[in-house]
């Protein structure tokens, strides 16, 4: 990037920035665009998640990107108050989301008061700039 | 009477164990624990023909456990290189199945750490490159807390009975010269639950230390046994559980809830007893919370009720199940992967006897665990008294 990238206001900074493949490459291109893509099986037709050569169901290789609702519930939540990394601002919530289609991701719960937060809340999927080109899928409370 | 070839441990020998061991470095760690073991056992270093021995250099391909066949037996007749093959019950299964099926006769299990963890101050799990993980700020602690809190609001599992748990552990520490945080004590669970939030459930009282230090220990045969020394400890059975590769994926209760069940089989059927058999418990405690899920585990509570079953003193010494009596990893030591070792030293010296203050009279049999929920992988060993 040749200017310098400015996050917006509000934005939780994340320092440890994902360690793209190739292969999961079009999944952050998605993100970038606003839009949740989760790996599909040809074979057996479920979502999996993350993404890997091989459905972790059935073991076929044969499978595609599908756009997902980015709709979940909270499955596990954990308030982190020591920063894992330099870098890291807490408190924040590290959460276990239950995905419509399935699979089960680890993200964040953002907007969220922590009194607020119960297992089983419904949750939607929001993109956080948190570096140049870097969108990172995080979660809120759906209304 | 054992079978002739059947794993036996004859050596066990464990550095200081402090935060900051100044001018000491891995590498110097790791032969101090490895001679100390060779010695321990009464025998001589040309003796071993096996080593799984962390190799932290300077010199040599790092962490290749063909380095130490200058200082043993050459050629060895069995290495074993990846980092939790060098330690703990992994590696003690493992050098314990080679020695059985006579790829070798006797090996050391080994390693030792000092100097900073992570070059930038990341906590352990922090920086593994686990793409779907890190950037939400995932660690080892704040996985092992994913599973808890699921477990909290599944069975109501308190806070309380958590950090009362991190007390009889740290209290068992603070009476052990031995421990890294001897003396730091004594501990209720409200200091327990005033030490600043890591992640919740876990306040920094119930997590385990990070600090420096070295251990190792010899398995030979049964019948080499015989002649030596210290009295045998048999490795009566052993059983391993991979659930999936560890902190890239969320820990879900839903499956750890079985997470050990079967190496639980496969390790009592082997021995022939029962966990209501064990004298003593030197179980795997990055978190106090594990523990009382492994209880759940062994089926000496049913699940649910780890956090009732821990308290009333059951875990003490004269308790019904005495637990990390050495103040496990909470308050005895954690050096990254030597403190799986040392749980199964703590078992090895109960069964000789020769404990000490913390000695479970009469002990015939412990369990030793290594790893847990969070980490999504067991190991768990039976060892029995010759």
């Amino acid at each position: 990037m040749n200017q310098a990238f400015v996050m917006a206001p509000g934005v939780m900074p994340t320092p440890t920035l994902p360690a793209i493949t190739a292969l999961t490459r079009p999944y952050w291109d998605a993100a970038a665009q606003g839009r949740l893509l989760l790996p599909r099986c040809n074979a057996c037709s479920r979502h999996f998640f993350r993404p890997e050569v091989a459905c972790s169901h059935c073991f076929a290789t044969d499978w595609q990107w599908v756009e997902a609702s980015g709709r979940g519930t909270l499955y596990s939540h954990s308030i982190v108050g020591k920063a894992p990394a330099p870098g890291f601002v807490v408190p924040l919530v590290l959460a276990i989301v239950e995905l419509d289609e399935g699979p089960f991701v680890l993200s964040n719960l953002v907007r969220c008061e922590h009194r607020d937060i119960h297992i089983g809340m419904p949750l939607q999927v929001q993109f956080d700039e948190v570096a140049a080109g870097i969108h990172l899928p995080r979660f809120h409370p759906r209304l | 009477m054992p079978h002739p070839r059947q794993a036996t441990i004859v050596g066990v020998y464990q550095t200081q164990q402090a935060r900051s061991l100044p001018g000491r470095s891995s590498q110097d760690l790791v032969i101090e624990a490895v001679k100390g073991a060779i010695a321990d056992a009464g025998l001589d270093r040309r003796d071993i023909d096996g080593a799984a021995i962390d190799w932290p250099g300077p010199g040599g391909a790092p962490r290749d456990a063909e380095n130490w066949a200058m200082y043993l037996k050459q050629p060895l007749s069995w290495v074993d290189s990846h980092h939790l093959d060098t330690a703990g019950v992994r590696g003690v299964l493992k050098a314990a199945a080679a020695v059985e099926m006579g790829l070798c006769d006797t090996a050391v299990v080994g390693s030792g750490r000092a100097g900073p963890f992570s070059a930038d101050g990341a906590s352990p799990g922090a920086n593994m490159s686990m793409e779907f993980a890190e950037p939400y700020g995932s660690f080892v602690m704040a996985q092992f807390a994913l599973v808890a809190t699921r477990h909290m609001h599944e069975f109501g599992t308190t806070a309380e009975q958590i950090a009362g748990l991190s007390a009889t552990i740290r209290n068992h520490g603070h009476v052990n010269p031995e421990a890294a945080m001897f003396g730091a004590g004594p501990y209720s669970a409200a200091d327990i639950l005033a030490s600043p939030l890591i992640a919740s459930p876990f306040h920094r009282l119930d997590c385990c230390l990070i600090n420096e230090g070295g251990c190792a220990l010899v398995i030979t045969t049964a019948e080499r046994a015989r002649d030596l020394p210290c009295h045998p400890v048999h490795l009566l059975g052993g059983g391993m559980e991979f659930f999936q590769g560890n902190y890239a994926n969320p820990p879900l209760y839903r499956d750890m809830r079985r997470l050990g069940h079967g190496a639980v089989q496969r390790a009592f059927g082997k021995a022939g007893v029962t966990p209501r058999d064990i004298d003593v418990f030197s179980l795997y405690d990055p978190v106090s919370f594990e523990v009382m899920r492994q209880f759940e585990m062994l089926g000496l509570c049913a699940e649910g009720e780890g956090g009732a079953f821990v308290g009333d003193g059951r875990l003490d010494l004269g308790g019904q199940c005495p637990t990390n009596l050495d103040g496990g990893m909470l308050a005895g030591s954690w050096t990254g992967t030597g403190q799986l070792t040392l749980k199964v030293i703590e078992g090895v010296r109960q069964l000789r006897r020769v404990n000490g203050a913390r000695q479970v009279a009469g002990a015939e049999l412990a369990l030793i665990s290594n790893a847990g929920s969070g980490a999504q992988h067991v190991e768990l060993m039976v060892l029995g008294r010759a």
